[in-house]
């Protein structure tokens, strides 16, 4: 009998306080399956095998740790709504005489049980899911699957693992708990008043101040380089005083509010606000953690379904040609480098071979470039390796530098220009320069040219689209000339075309090591053998794009994965905020109801107070996110995304969404509320 | 002329599963004038906190009529009630009944708020009842941080304040200390003399002796009345002991 007794104790204490156990387990078995899923396809060797499927997977590693640690932080949180309302009945059990240990071994057993249970309902429903998520995984990536079900032991372990010691850190920390607890305290603990809280103007101010400088880096960054490097800093400035602003804040609104007499003491505000002060400063910090999960989400979502619409977009832009060859050499006295001569063999060489292959190279771009990393400093293009500073304060003046032959430049654009020594062309990318002339220094060699033309995108091949830098690019005539005056240099050169046909999946690879091949062999001809000094690369745009869909699709789908976990979290801390406020207001409200409130009265005020307190998170949220959309937008152009309009309709439409998500977990919410209050 | 008529009231409390029916009032009738101090009292179980829920319209008989100035409070519609308890009622509560998220300034306001009434004139009320019940330096608390007799001063405030027909107590000393009762009674008398209706139920016969009038209540039936006449409260105390005992030891009535 006595051997049964702590395991039915413990059955009984889940069973009894099921209306805030059920939540719990529930949203343990969510965080469990959750984690299988992600690290079984994180394991996955059908997706390994698919091309483009090594990013995701690296992805899907770093979102299994991003979800274990969200584990740790969100379940104690939901363990501490569950703990408070038991002490209760610890305390009273204390009374009875059973003492500490005896509530310890109590709580193991729960802990065992519901151990017990979450894991085996999470991996089961994990098993049955991770088949599913491969599927739409493999689909979001663009690629072809065979259906097999199979189970990885090494992510049931892991899964086994990780939430064992995530449920025996939450046992040690419940233990430590009812360690402290006196039952006499605790039998009087809800008869005890409470000080109105005093809200900290200082800490208040700081919140604004806070908010207002993040605000204000988001509103004024301009380089997209600066911007992501920026965008963590904002974050956590945002981070910080949305809780400063929540705890705080709105205890110093709800007393400025109090002070006005004519506001405060009308039928809808008396109550709302009074309760509110206190309200805000116990579930502020639920309140701020609602508010950041729902910005969250709306960044992830709304960024990555953006990417991944994108992806034709981007692959059109960066890769406007089909194949991109592109040869680098260093410069140097002996000729070894690719001269204007040798260009021009190079080209017909290229194309003779190509032709040998049965390909005919058609929209041929070709030409030599010499680029540099300069920073701007006194109006001056400083390039020189040696003294580079790259430091996250230059960001903002660092450039990419390219040199192009004016020979290029006119066979490229069908031109005849001619430019003096001192004067050349420029062209930029993702940023303006309208001065009379650029003067720069190479590798300490001082040149200033006087810009005849500024013309715009007459180059669009990968690395200047690609690039976070802006780029500018300046035509010269004496362009061998000056990169033998600087030592130590490359030069490149780059030969991009389409194939005239289209390249599917399986040409792709074979294409690819056929062109590899051949460009070996041409270079073999034209410098001997392979210098050491000489290194090429074949890009495809097949390729590229399998890589791409590979990195966005693999972000879309944990993007989507992390949005259903917090999106999961915001509802399980709206819940117990509204059942343990249920809770401590029955009584208050009962009073109220003596006093002659009537229903409705009593509607209307809970009403009020839940709509504010509720729709404060979704509002901030959304204020969050139009501050942050000017530098967000820029992380997503330098990541490539050019139509910005992609992004604005996601924003909005996942903005919607989410709206109607958070209104129906509200409308459902604060029904369990009212009926907790009106329980006599 | 009765303020408050109570005319065959009967309440019986059907038991979950409706087996077993419970009187709890069988039969009750009084009437109580303008201006009086009536005490009731009776043993546990008597029926004296039915019999008050039926007159603060907190509970609705299951015959019988309540009139309250001339109007049934057991036909004012359900939508309506609570709004009809504000403005007619004042209840004073054991265990004072006072919300934790207010100062005792806002607990007295809260019916008035609740009214509608403009800040103003809920400050000269409250000037004037501070005044009286010796609550003025205290306003700005909060209940957690006054004595017990003073909360309970402070929620007769809150009863008065809407200026009602009739206050009805409910064991208004049961958590008070004896020095806090004497004082709390002896406002009760104050606030009489200024001619308030007083209802008040209580174990304690030194709160009943401060009464007008006392009536006994017995196995859901009014069993027995005291007038004070021209007795001291020592002596109304006497009659009042005595009236007991013997209810108690099972006496027919008087």
């Amino acid at each position: 009998m006595k051997k049964y007794l702590f395991p039915k104790l413990a059955l009984v204490g889940i069973k009894k306080n099921k209306q805030l156990y059920f939540p719990y387990i529930i949203t343990c078995i969510c965080m469990i399956m959750m984690n299988y899923v992600v690290r079984y396809l994180a394991d996955s060797e059908t997706l390994r095998a698919v091309r483009g499927g090594k990013n995701v997977v690296a992805t899907l590693f770093l979102g299994a740790w991003v979800i274990g640690i969200f584990s740790v932080i969100f379940l104690f949180y939901t363990n501490t709504f569950l703990m408070k309302r038991r002490k209760m009945e610890f305390g009273l059990y204390n009374i009875l005489g059973m003492n500490k240990r005896n509530i310890a071994h109590i709580l193991f057993w729960e802990m065992l049980i519901c151990a017990f249970m979450t894991l085996a309902a999470g991996l089961f429903a994990g098993i049955l899911l991770s088949k599913f998520g491969e599927l739409i995984l493999i689909k979001i990536i663009g690629a072809k699957t065979t259906f097999d079900l199979n189970i990885s032991m090494v992510s049931v372990l892991y899964t086994i693992i990780v939430y064992l010691i995530i449920y025996a850190l939450i046992y040690l920390n419940n233990i430590r708990q009812i360690h402290f607890i006196n039952p006499i305290d605790l039998l009087h603990s809800a008869s005890a008043g409470e000080k109105p809280p005093k809200g900290n103007i200082l800490f208040g101010l700081a919140g604004v101040i806070i908010l207002g400088i993040a605000y204000y880096i988001a509103a004024t960054v301009e380089e997209p380089g600066a911007a992501i490097t920026m965008f963590f800093v904002a974050v956590i400035m945002v981070i910080v005083a949305t809780y400063l602003l929540f705890i705080v804040g709105s205890v110093i609104m709800c007393h400025i509010l109090q002070k006005n007499k004519k506001y405060y003491y009308k039928a809808n505000h008396f109550v709302s606000v009074s309760s509110m002060s206190y309200r805000m400063k116990r579930n502020g910090a639920g309140l701020a953690s609602i508010c950041i999960l729902s910005t969250m989400v709306l960044v992830i979502i709304s960024s990555t379904v953006s990417l991944y619409c994108g992806i034709d977009d981007v692959i059109d832009r960066c890769y406007p040609r089909d194949v991109c060859i592109n040869l680098n050499t260093y410069v140097s006295e002996d000729g070894t480098y690719i001269n204007n001569k040798k260009v021009d063999s190079l080209n017909k060489e290229i194309i003779k071979k190509l032709e040998d292959m049965g390909v005919e190279p058609e929209n041929v771009l070709s030409f030599r470039c010499k680029s540099f990393s300069g920073i701007e400093n006194d109006g001056v293009y400083v390039c020189d390796s040696s003294v580079f500073d790259y430091t996250p304060e230059n960001y903002e003046k660092i450039r990419d530098i390219c040199l192009v032959p004016l020979e290029d430049y006119n066979r490229i654009t069908g031109d005849n220009i001619k430019l003096k020594s001192n004067e050349a062309i420029v062209s930029i990318y993702k940023a303006e320069y309208n001065e009379a002339n650029i003067k720069l220094n190479l590798n300490g060699n001082p040149v200033n040219y006087n810009i005849v033309k500024n013309v715009k995108g007459f180059l669009d091949y990968p690395d200047a689209v690609l690039s976070i830098v802006p780029t500018i690019y300046v035509v010269i005539d004496d362009y061998e000339k000056t990169l033998l005056s600087c030592n130590n240099s490359g030069n490149a050169f780059y030969y991009n075309f389409d194939c005239g046909a289209v390249i599917n999946d399986a040409d792709a690879n074979d294409l690819h090591s056929k062109i590899s091949e051949y460009i070996s062999e041409v270079i073999d001809n034209k410098f001997g053998k392979t210098p050491d000094a000489l290194w090429y690369s074949v890009t495809l745009r097949e390729d590229e794009w399998m890589e791409y869909m590979g990195l966005y699709g693999g972000l879309l789908f944990l993007g989507v994965l992390l949005s259903i976990v917090f999106v999961g979290a915001a509802i399980i801390i709206i819940y117990y905020k509204q059942v343990s406020e249920g809770y401590e207001d029955e009584q208050r409200f009962d009073i109220m109801k003596k006093i002659g409130m009537t229903k409705q009265e009593i509607k209307r005020c809970i009403n009020s107070q839940l709509f504010t307190v509720f729709f404060a998170p979704l509002i901030m949220s959304g204020v969050h996110l139009l501050a942050a959309f000017r530098m967000i937008s820029k992380i997503l152009n330098a990541m490539g995304l050019a139509d910005i309009r992609v992004f604005i309709i996601t924003t909005i439409i996942t903005y919607g969404i989410f709206s109607v998500i958070y209104i129906c977990t509200y409308v459902i919410t604060s029904k369990i509320y009212y009926r907790i209050v009106n329980r006599k | 002329m009765s303020i408050l008529e109570v005319n065959q009231v009967k309440k019986v409390y059907t038991t979950r599963f409706g087996s077993n029916k419970v009187m709890a009032l069988k039969n009750v009738n009084f009437s109580i004038e303008q201006g009086e101090y009536t005490a009731i009292m009776g043993e546990s179980g008597a029926g004296k906190t039915t019999l008050l829920n039926i007159l603060a319209a907190l509970d609705r008989p299951s015959s019988g009529s309540v009139i309250l100035d001339g109007k049934d409070i057991t036909r004012v519609k359900e939508r309506e009630i609570s709004e009809f308890r504000r403005d007619n009622i004042g209840f004073v509560f054991q265990d004072f009944n006072l919300l934790d998220t207010f100062s005792l300034e806002d607990n007295i306001y809260l019916p008035l708020v609740l009214a509608g009434k403009p800040y103003r004139e809920m400050k000269e009320r409250l000037i004037r009842l501070a005044a009286m019940l010796n609550i003025t330096d205290i306003l700005k608390k909060y209940p957690y941080e006054v004595s017990g007799g003073q909360k309970q001063r402070a929620a007769v405030a809150r009863a008065l304040i809407t200026e009602p027909k009739l206050i009805l107590a409910d064991e208004p000393t049961g958590a008070l200390d004896s020095k806090s009762s004497d004082d709390l009674l002896k406002s009760f008398r104050e606030i009489n003399s200024l001619g308030n209706t007083i209802l008040m139920v209580t174990h304690s016969v030194k709160a009943a002796s401060t009464a007008d009038r006392i009536l006994f209540i017995k196995d859901g039936e009014v069993f027995h009345q005291l007038y004070r006449g021209n007795n001291t409260n020592e002596q109304l105390y006497q009659k009042i002991a005595d009236t007991l005992t013997m209810l108690q030891s099972g006496g027919a009535a008087i």
